[in-house]
């Protein structure tokens, strides 16, 4: 379920991300940074959806964790810089429910 | 106590709310004092953080410079008179608007050419307003002024040309310009009206040549145009030589005294002035003449010999303040050098101490400068030129080491190093320290309230001979062959062009420590600074800087009788109200780009509004705007 609402909150930040850089008057419109930030929202959305849907190889689950990790990470850092509260909220609380899922499943018993 | 909380003691005993109003802001300053202060009491720290936009209006008036018209640069200052709000744009048009809705009532298009003709863009700050107090057609007039020298009057409640103004309402401003005319006397600052004589100055572009226009007051009958004086701040013997010492910027009034108070600018050309190496008093002053008659009552030189573009940027500020347990009257002048003025404004005598020292000499062909300039320590200057700010870390380590290596390349001397082949830094910046917005005050109090720009530009002499070429290099890839937008300028009839720059890495980021602006408060009676607080972010590729950067700064502020200063002029396209005690931020919002205004502020209707003209200017940012704003209090329940 966590992977879940990390996915659709990940999902959330990238409509956000979409917004600020492409509507008017966002006071980063048309700029690198918000084209960046875009970039790193797709991204985080990619990753987790490989996940979320159960795509990955099982083996590559916990490599593409990490790297949905750190890429949430680096997008809120560019969300906070951009003062995009909306996308830095959502990827935050994305990168906790990635990080809740990824300890319930280390938690589980292996059959 | 510290100076804080004693100011705090001071806006709480007059802040108190009160009936009154601010019934008009019906000049560029939003009264003739140039105070900038609203008797709008309803704007408390307590209350401010309750605006809200009333209504928004984008005016279409713009452009980027990408097609066919150049970029505009939007400055204006709402009027609000006649229960009309007035508006110029950047395509020299008059907006009439319903302060209440925004509604447009009428607007009307001067057909002013929008090329650039002696600016790098199409700009405009603003209308002025005449009403001779009697009823009936053109009894009550706007007035814009345009990109070629044309002043038109319209009927303020119509929008009508007043026919007996100049021809069918247009005042041909260029049939004085009649002396060394490369350019014409571009209309961009509305002109200032005192009863029914209308005063104009004009803007040209004293960076390109050598030999130009001789600056001048113009003085002009209200009612028909006719010329009433004509005052010139040129010796005559040396009109032949160079030119300029215009007026660009507003004016302030003391109508008791019969007094006018002009900026005049530099002499041309800018950065070298080999040409006009005798002295010509009245060039970068403060100057007092009198309305009646144009004839000048004395002048304040601030800078003399001016190779730094330091060229007078605003209207004097006029307040009376206790000097020796004395009423006294006074006038505020910021300068670009961070300098802060305080004169008597019946005779010019400093207020407080004004010293002679010595400045470095320079090495450029044929320069004699002035081996003294005056300094003011009292106020503390806006600006800390004791020595250059220190190279950012950041910067020096994200740029490998080159901040450093400029530091060690470029000639800085202290204030007032003059321009060389080498190269030298200026600081401040020709734009300021402090430009155009000039200061507030709240003449209850005597406070004055300034924004500040904290900028390193590099300015290098380039001999005649390498100029062309060095051109050439460096616009190979550029659409601009002129070379002005990558900072080159030719100053056409003297031994050197020049390159001007911020000093920036490669990467765009500043080289020197910040604060980048900021924003100070200053008790004029005692001179003493109050505080001084970063102001504004910056912003570069979208992302915004730490606030305590602050941010460079175009537009000036507004006080309020309720202890709040409004104010637009950072990058990074907010406005903002700040606790005039402390200079904190209490409420802001996202406008469409950087609002390098004056906002205005008035009561209608009971209410308190605050408008700001959205419009951007590339020494900011890029991103330019038509956008209007109006903001107010929600009424209460």
């Amino acid at each position: 379920m966590f992977i879940a609402i990390s996915f659709l909150s990940a999902l959330a930040g990238l409509g956000f991300a979409g917004a600020a850089a492409l509507l008017a008057d966002t006071g980063i419109n048309g700029t690198p940074g918000a084209f960046l930030a875009l970039l790193g929202a797709i991204a985080v959305t990619a990753v987790l959806g490989l996940l979320v849907t159960r795509t990955a190889p099982t083996g590559m689950r916990g490599l593409l964790a990490a790297i949905a990790a750190v890429l949430a990470v680096l997008t809120a850092l560019a969300a906070w810089f951009l003062m995009q509260d909306a996308v830095l909220g959502a990827m935050s609380v994305s990168l906790l429910a990635l990080l809740v899922s990824v300890a319930m499943a280390e938690g589980k018993p292996v059959r | 106590m510290t100076s804080t909380t004693k100011l705090a003691c001071c806006l709480a005993l007059v802040a108190t709310p009160t009936l009154a109003e601010q019934p008009v802001w019906g000049t560029f300053n939003g009264n003739l004092a140039a105070t900038k202060f609203a008797d709008a009491a309803t704007l408390t720290p307590q209350s401010v953080a309750g605006l809200e936009r009333a209504w928004e209006v984008r005016t279409g008036d713009v452009s980027d410079g990408s097609g066919d018209v150049p970029a505009t640069v939007w400055s204006a200052t709402p009027i609000f008179a006649n229960d009309t709000l007035y508006l110029g744009t950047p395509f020299y048009r008059i907006l009439a608007l319903d302060p209440t809705t925004g509604a447009e009532r009428w607007s009307y298009d001067t057909k002013s050419t929008l090329e650039a003709l002696t600016q790098p863009a199409l700009k405009n700050r603003g209308v002025a307003y005449w009403e001779s107090g009697t009823d009936g057609p053109c009894e009550k007039r706007v007035l814009i002024g345009t990109m070629d020298a044309t002043l038109h009057a319209v009927d303020a409640d119509t929008g009508k040309p007043c026919t007996g103004f100049g021809d069918n309402g247009v005042l041909n401003v260029n049939q004085w310009n009649e002396t060394n005319a490369v350019f014409p006397f571009s209309l961009l600052q509305p002109p200032t009206v005192v009863g029914d004589t209308i005063l104009i100055g004009w803007s040209g572009k004293d960076w390109a040549y050598t030999v130009e226009p001789p600056g001048n007051l113009i003085a002009v009958d209200a009612r028909t145009g006719a010329l009433k004086w004509d005052t010139g701040f040129i010796p005559p013997e040396l009109i032949p030589v160079t030119g300029t010492a215009n007026i660009w910027s507003s004016m302030s009034v003391d109508q008791d005294l019969g007094l006018v108070y002009v900026p005049v600018s530099s002499p041309s050309p800018n950065y070298w002035g080999g040409n006009r190496t005798d002295p010509i008093p009245l060039a970068t002053s403060i100057t007092a003449i009198r309305i009646e008659t144009g004839e000048v009552a004395w002048s304040f030189q601030h800078v003399h010999h001016d190779v730094w573009d330091y060229d007078t940027p605003s209207a004097a500020t006029l307040v009376d303040i206790m000097r020796n347990g004395a009423s006294v009257p006074a006038l505020v002048q910021t300068t670009k050098q961070g300098f802060i003025f305080v004169l008597d404004r019946r005779t010019g005598a400093p207020l407080f101490p004004v010293d002679e020292r010595a400045v470095p000499a320079s090495d450029a062909d044929g320069e004699q400068l002035s081996p003294t300039q005056p300094f003011a320590d009292l106020p503390k200057p806006t600006i800390n030129h004791t020595a250059l700010p220190e190279v950012w870390p950041l910067a020096d380590a994200l740029s490998f080491g080159q901040c450093s290596k400029d530091r060690e390349t470029y000639r800085y001397e202290g204030l007032y190093t003059p321009p060389s082949v080498q190269g030298t830094f200026l600081w401040p910046a020709t734009a300021g320290g402090n430009n155009w917005g000039g200061a507030a005050v709240d003449p209850r109090t005597g406070i004055l309230y300034v924004n500040t720009s904290q900028v390193v530009q590099v300015i290098r002499l380039i001999p005649r001979a390498d100029y062309a070429a060095e051109v050439k290099a460096a616009t190979a890839d550029s659409s601009d062959p002129s070379g002005n937008e990558a900072g080159f300028y030719a100053q056409e009839g003297s031994p050197y062009g020049i390159e001007l720059f911020e000093w920036r890495t490669s990467l765009g980021l500043p080289c020197w420590k910040p604060p980048f602006g900021t924003f100070s408060a200053y008790d004029l009676n005692t001179g003493e600074r109050l505080y001084e607080t970063p102001f504004g972010l910056t912003q570069q590729w979208g992302f915004y800087g730490l606030r305590s950067w602050g941010s460079p700064t175009l537009g000036g502020p507004v006080v309020t009788s309720g202890g709040v200063v409004l104010i637009g002029a950072s990058m990074d396209n907010r406005v903002r109200a700040l606790d005039a005690a402390t200079g904190q931020e209490l409420w802001s919002d996202l406008v469409a780009a950087p609002a390098v205004s004056i906002p205005a502020v008035f009561t209608h209707q009971g209410a308190d509004y605050v408008v700001w003209a959205v419009g951007g200017n590339s020494i900011l940012k890029p991103q330019v705007a038509d956008q209007v704003v109006a903001y107010r209090l929600p009424p209460k329940e």
